[in-house]
């Protein structure tokens, strides 16, 4: 059989156009020669992206694209813009992005609700960022707390790392003192003279110690206000502008942050990032932090993250 | 709003009439989940409704195509081969008929490495430039005749589109596989 003949046979089968014998024919070659099969299966692919392209274009909308694996991101984002506008095909096709807009409504939104009834976070004398939260004023919460960030935050931590940087220092002197100690015993300087130097930097490492535990329950309060502010820039509408929704904050509690906000867990933490990034737009960011939330079996999010992970590979060209 | 998908016309289906095709995929939805043997995971009722609709616009185009049933009772085993094509390549445990197992010819490998290659088409078709696209749509999908597509795109005649078809498919292939 020439390549023409096995063309016009490919064909035949492809429009379901071959008789009994042709049929036959088609199905011995594409079980005995490879380069057949594959060319027929390329048609098969041809005619299915362009009944793809014939669906968007019925459907007036290229909301047949987020079904596929999508190999750019705007692609995505171009498909939501059309899915919020049409709200029967948003119904219709479950995308990553209305998944993930009912998990952002569920979120809380009260800072009773976030932080529990006992668990507040109290800064007397600060904003009233609470009432303003529970009141959904999430602009102006994210104008107080960012402000709170840049007077509060930023001064603590640089407090802490001087803090940290003076306790290596007298931790190296300490460890000096030791080695000298117990270099020189035997050279005739005195005990009682060594001794007390010890205990003095024993002394001052204690103090030290104390104000970085101060410092620790301050970031702990501080890592709970920054939830907070991340949080409601991941509900707030008003970063759009800016591309902000919390992710920067979330990576930052899950990465740097050695305390956790008061009463939210690790997994909590890894959720909202995943949906921050998600909102922010990055494709791949919400894949890989929604990667790591999956090898949480146990935990609440397992079966939502599961899911949301596969949309995502569905409609980011991810593997 | 109708109440099922016999109240569609398929002459509007086939000229892509947008509230027929609207009206389809709604319905087409509620068929998916009844051929999906109870399952109810948005993933797979998703892909089984891309899938079906897929290969019904496929269909509709073919010459040779005549609705012998009802459309739905037609969509209801194009979905049921859909969805026992992805139970067989993503190993989903459901409880089937006997004879329902066998009915998928290609292994699972199959399935996969046709997907793969079903992605790649998608990208690289755009890759051969508007008229190679053009004259492959109105030949796999639409089903056109040679001496059709050349009075439609402009070509001297059936044997240039045929050259044409052979030149754009090589390229396709090359692209696909290197």
């Amino acid at each position: 059989m020439t390549d023409e003949e096995k063309d016009i046979l490919q064909d035949k089968a492809l429009f379901e156009e071959a008789n009994e014998n042709e049929l036959e024919q088609h199905k011995l070659l594409m079980n005995s020669d490879s380069n057949y099969k594959t060319e027929f299966v390329l048609k098969e692919g041809v005619a299915r992206a362009s009944a793809k392209g014939f669906l968007e274009k019925a459907l007036e909308t290229p909301v047949i694209s987020i079904w596929s694996r999508r190999s750019t991101w705007q692609a995505i984002a171009a498909v939501l813009v059309v899915v919020f506008a049409s709200t029967f095909l948003f119904d219709e096709f479950r995308s990553a992005n209305q998944f993930a807009t009912a998990e952002l409504q569920e979120l809380p939104s009260s800072s009773t609700e976030l932080f529990g009834r006992t668990a507040g976070v109290s800064r007397s004398g600060d904003v009233d960022w609470r009432r303003l939260f529970d009141e959904g004023e999430y602009e102006l919460v994210v104008n107080e707390l960012s402000w709170l960030s840049v007077a509060g935050l930023d001064s603590l931590e640089t407090n802490l790392s001087e803090i940290r940087q003076i306790l290596e220092m007298r931790l190296d002197q300490y460890q000096a003192h030791v080695y000298s100690h117990a270099n020189t015993s035997g050279q005739g300087l005195t005990e009682t003279l060594l001794a007390n130097e010890i205990d003095s930097l024993r002394i001052e490492l204690s103090k030290l110690e104390n104000e970085i535990d101060g410092a620790y329950q301050g970031e702990e309060e501080l890592s709970t206000l920054r939830f907070a502010l991340a949080l409601s820039k991941l509900k707030s509408n008003a970063s759009e502008a800016s591309q902000d929704f919390g992710q920067y904050e979330f990576e930052w509690m899950l990465g740097d942050s050695s305390n956790y906000p008061t009463g939210v867990a690790k997994v909590d933490l890894i959720w909202y990032s995943s949906l921050s990034e998600y909102k922010a737009g990055d494709c791949e960011k919400t894949h890989s932090v929604i990667s790591e939330l999956v090898k949480y079996s146990d935990s609440q999010y397992f079966r939502r993250a599961k899911k949301f992970k596969r949309k995502l590979e569905r409609e980011c060209d991810l593997d | 709003m109708i109440d099922s998908m016999d109240e569609i016309s398929l002459v509007d289906l086939q000229n892509q009439d947008h509230h027929a095709w609207t009206e389809f995929m709604r319905q087409l939805r509620l068929i998916v989940c009844k051929a999906c043997s109870g399952i109810s995971d948005d993933f797979i009722i998703d892909e089984v409704v891309q899938e079906a609709s897929i290969a019904f616009a496929i269909k509709i185009q073919s010459n040779s195509f005549e609705l012998t049933s009802k459309l739905s009772t037609f969509m209801y085993s194009i979905a049921r081969n859909q969805f026992l094509k992805l139970v067989k390549k993503k190993e989903i445990d459901v409880e089937l008929q006997p004879d329902e197992i066998g009915a998928i010819e290609e292994s699972q490998e199959e399935l996969i490495e046709k997907e793969k290659l079903f992605e790649l088409i998608e990208n690289h078709l755009a890759d051969l430039g508007e008229k190679c696209k053009e004259l492959l749509t109105a030949y796999y999908h639409l089903r056109k005749r040679m001496t059709e597509i050349a009075d439609e795109l402009g070509y001297a005649n059936a044997e240039t589109v045929k050259n044409m078809k052979a030149r754009c498919f090589k390229t396709l292939k090359q692209k696909c596989l290197g």
